[in-house]
């Protein structure tokens, strides 16, 4: 049994259940019911000037903290750019 | 009316159905606030110059550069060291003598942006910092002006429109997409490379944005949207954009 196995099977009984998500079009796991800020967190993606979007459509940076991220969403993040 | 000349001269757009005698007539009449005189703005002013717009404001403080040249297509070698302003005018008036072209050689203070932008019909976003694209953001969203704001770097783009004339209160506005006044240093054009097509196809957007405003009452293109280009797969990529409730413009 590998230690993802293992640890979805804890999940079950315990934890909070997995689910799978993109990140930029790969496939990650995440603990379900997890926001946007402790993914961005989890997986220590950039924030400077940058823009996340689930499914295609932005979420407010003041709403990172409170937009939970469901199995299959797709979260894809861009740096804005200025240059003219 | 259109005169002989006018007629004669843009046909081939009069042709168009959306466009029409009526469409063309308004272009005309139609005063457009072009900020910052390098690759976007290069682009738009040409093709908004060509197509018979009414009254063109540039606004930029800088000189053209030799290493300009490559992106910035309106400039030619002899305009080296001249007013950005100064030289747009110029090509501006030689390509088509019918439009009026205003050059304003500075950065403008928020009071004389807020003047700039009451006169305008639309303004175009082809600066090339932050600081500028916020300021140019809530003056548009106060004064109810529609925005079209684009930016390139690299084989990126990006490109949306606001029309703060039609929508106001209920749809995101570029600082609910970018609540941010400064990025880092490595985006900035002036420190990082651009590929001249995707800046130039990006100001061509702004222009043909401003056209469809102007010329039939409307824009067709979806508006509040941030349209990516990716310039190395030649694919273009719509994101929504969400009101941010707490944003600092619109909010």
């Amino acid at each position: 049994m590998t230690s993802l196995e293992q640890h979805t099977t804890q999940a079950h009984s315990l934890e909070p259940d997995l689910i799978t998500i993109s990140i930029n079009d790969q496939a990650h796991q995440v603990a379900s019911e997890s926001n946007l800020q402790q993914i961005i967190r989890q997986f220590e993606l950039p924030e400077m000037g940058c823009v996340f979007a689930i499914n295609n459509t932005v979420v407010p940076h003041s709403e990172w903290g409170c937009t939970v991220l469901s199995q299959g969403d797709s979260l894809s993040l861009f740096q804005a750019i200025a240059g003219g | 009316m259109l005169t002989d000349n006018q007629f004669l001269r843009y046909q081939r757009q009069v042709a168009v159905p959306e466009i029409a005698e009526d469409g063309q007539e308004r272009l005309s009449k139609s005063h457009v606030l072009i900020i910052g005189c390098g690759g976007l703005g290069s682009a738009a002013s040409l093709y908004l110059a060509a197509a018979g717009t009414g009254k063109l404001v540039v606004v930029d403080d800088d000189e053209v550069d030799s290493s300009n040249l490559q992106r910035q297509v309106i400039y030619r070698e002899h305009d080296l060291q001249v007013a950005k302003t100064e030289a747009t005018a110029k090509q501006v008036a030689q390509l088509n003598s019918m439009v009026r072209v205003r050059p304003i050689n500075k950065r403008l203070d928020k009071t004389q942006l807020q003047l700039e932008v009451m006169l305008a019909d639309v303004v175009l976003d082809c600066s090339d910092n932050m600081p500028t694209r916020q300021l140019i953001n809530q003056v548009c969203f106060e004064s109810n002006t529609p925005l079209i704001s684009a930016a390139a770097t690299g084989w990126q783009g990006q490109f949306a429109v606001f029309d703060y004339q039609s929508f106001k209160q209920s749809k995101a506005c570029y600082r609910c997409l970018y609540p941010f006044d400064e990025l880092n240093n490595d985006q900035k054009c002036s420190a990082s490379g651009v590929i001249g097509p995707v800046v130039g196809m990006l100001g061509n957007y702004q222009a043909l944005a401003a056209i469809q405003k102007l010329a039939t009452g409307k824009f067709h293109v979806a508006t509040a949207k941030l349209h990516l280009f990716d310039g190395l797969k030649m694919q273009w990529q719509t994101m929504g954009i969400s009101k941010d409730k707490q944003c600092l413009v619109c909010a």
